[in-house]
């Protein structure tokens, strides 16, 4: 993150936590809140993600040379419509219940805009094996940060993981986690952790 | 790198050989246009028959759901062409001694946000809708998704089919009145709506052919 320009292991690094989709940039919060009610969705809609953001990306630093300015982001969204319209397919041919259940947010990836930043700040201006890392480490950050928050809502919300009773049946399922207005509640909460995390171990390099 | 600014306006219009650049530059966007099209219809062609045999096991396993998931059943499924021309198939379910327990008919219309499609499950002798499942639909989570729930579609076991259902936003005062899904009325009205064109095109079949 400090260079101009990144190495491919800095743009690997950064996409996981440093520079998180969710938790640092703040983007892409709609699937996050919609998906996040159980792991299996959640996990299904971050490897959806990261197939489209690994494609695009790939995409992109290889007509790197031949983007014009003016006509850029019309082929970024382009490149990211296409991989997920294949990707949608993909998922109604094989996992067709997963497919029923995360319904429109499949296609919504398209305007997902952790992938068109990407294209922007990265896939476009770097080489390849750059881009690739981005694309791998803001999947993976991704993904984290989708089944955190998952875990909190499916075990706290339902006493499950999974699909699978984890909790005894004693434990008071607590419902509003599964709702929408719980998807903000853990979100704030977990933002708000992983931002005192980041502060104390900022404070503790600083003292060292 | 183009500095040319492209605003057209008054004393500013674009002149004729940066407008052929104009063009000429978009050429990476039709290619591409192009060539993703290309591998859509591939993807589109490979995938097709599977997505289609997915959707064909979820309509095969509903059907014994909707005529009462009777122990032992056989599907026969049959095509018809309604009066107005189009042509519909169907499920008749019997028993394993032919005796006939219900039919289960697709049915579909344009809801709020896309089309819906349904299965209606009528009792042998079309007198009564035995249930329905809502197979597809885009409608907006939260509100016009809630069709599928039991809480609404529920609603049709058991209502007569004597008259065309309709939806009421309040309590229902007859057995042909469905309660609409609060705050999706366009919906329920599509589903209804749906329900109703099932039941006309099995009558229509069963005119035809009286066996």
């Amino acid at each position: 993150m400090a260079s101009s320009s990144p190495s491919p292991a800095e743009r690997f690094i950064a996409g996981i936590l440093p520079e998180n989709p969710i938790y640092r940039q703040l983007l892409g919060m709609c699937p996050t809140l919609a998906v996040t009610n159980s792991l299996k969705p959640a996990l299904t809609m971050a490897a959806a993600t990261a197939f489209v953001l690994l494609c695009a990306n790939i995409s992109i630093s290889l007509i790197r040379p031949l983007l014009k300015p003016h006509l850029r982001i019309l082929i970024f969204t382009l490149t990211i419509a296409t991989f997920v319209t294949i990707a949608d397919r993909v998922l109604a041919a094989y996992l067709y219940e997963m497919s029923k259940q995360l319904g429109p947010y499949v296609p919504l990836i398209i305007v997902n805009c952790i992938i068109i930043s990407r294209c922007e700040a990265c896939s476009s201006k770097q080489p390849l094996p750059h881009a690739v890392a981005d694309a791998v480490g803001m999947g993976i950050g991704f993904a984290l940060a989708l089944s955190s928050l998952a875990f909190v809502r499916e075990l706290l919300g339902m006493g499950s993981l999974f699909g699978y009773q984890v909790l005894p049946s004693s434990w008071p399922n607590w419902g509003i986690l599964v709702l929408p207005p719980g998807a903000f509640l853990t979100l704030g909460v977990l933002l708000g952790a992983v931002n005192a995390w980041t502060a104390r171990r900022k404070a503790r390099v600083q003292s060292n | 790198m183009s500095t040319v600014s492209t605003i057209s306006e008054p004393g500013n219009e674009i002149p004729a050989p940066v407008r052929k650049n104009l063009l000429v530059d978009a050429w990476l966007v039709l290619f591409l246009a192009i060539a993703f099209g290309a591998a859509l219809a591939f993807v589109h062609a490979k995938l097709s028959p599977i997505i289609q045999a997915n959707i064909r096991n979820e309509t095969l396993s509903l059907v014994p759901v909707l005529v009462g998931s009777p122990e032992e059943y056989d599907v026969k499924e049959l095509s018809h062409v309604t009066p107005s021309g189009e042509s519909i198939s169907f499920f008749h379910v019997t028993d394993k001694s032919d005796k006939g327990l219900g039919w289960v008919i697709p049915a579909s219309s344009i809801g709020f946000a896309d089309r819906i499609q349904i299965l209606v499950g009528l009792d042998e002798s079309a007198s009564k809708i035995m249930g329905i499942r809502v197979v597809d639909q885009k409608e907006t989570p939260g509100l016009g998704n809630l069709i599928s729930d039991p809480a609404f579609r529920d609603q049709f076991e058991d209502a007569p089919t004597s008259e065309p259902l309709t939806i009421v936003k309040t309590d229902p005062a007859h057995s042909h009145q469905i309660r609409a899904v609060t705050g999706a009325t366009i919906s329920s009205v599509t589903v209804a709506n749906a329900v109703n064109q099932a039941v006309m095109d099995l009558r229509s079949y069963l005119a035809a052919d009286p066996s």
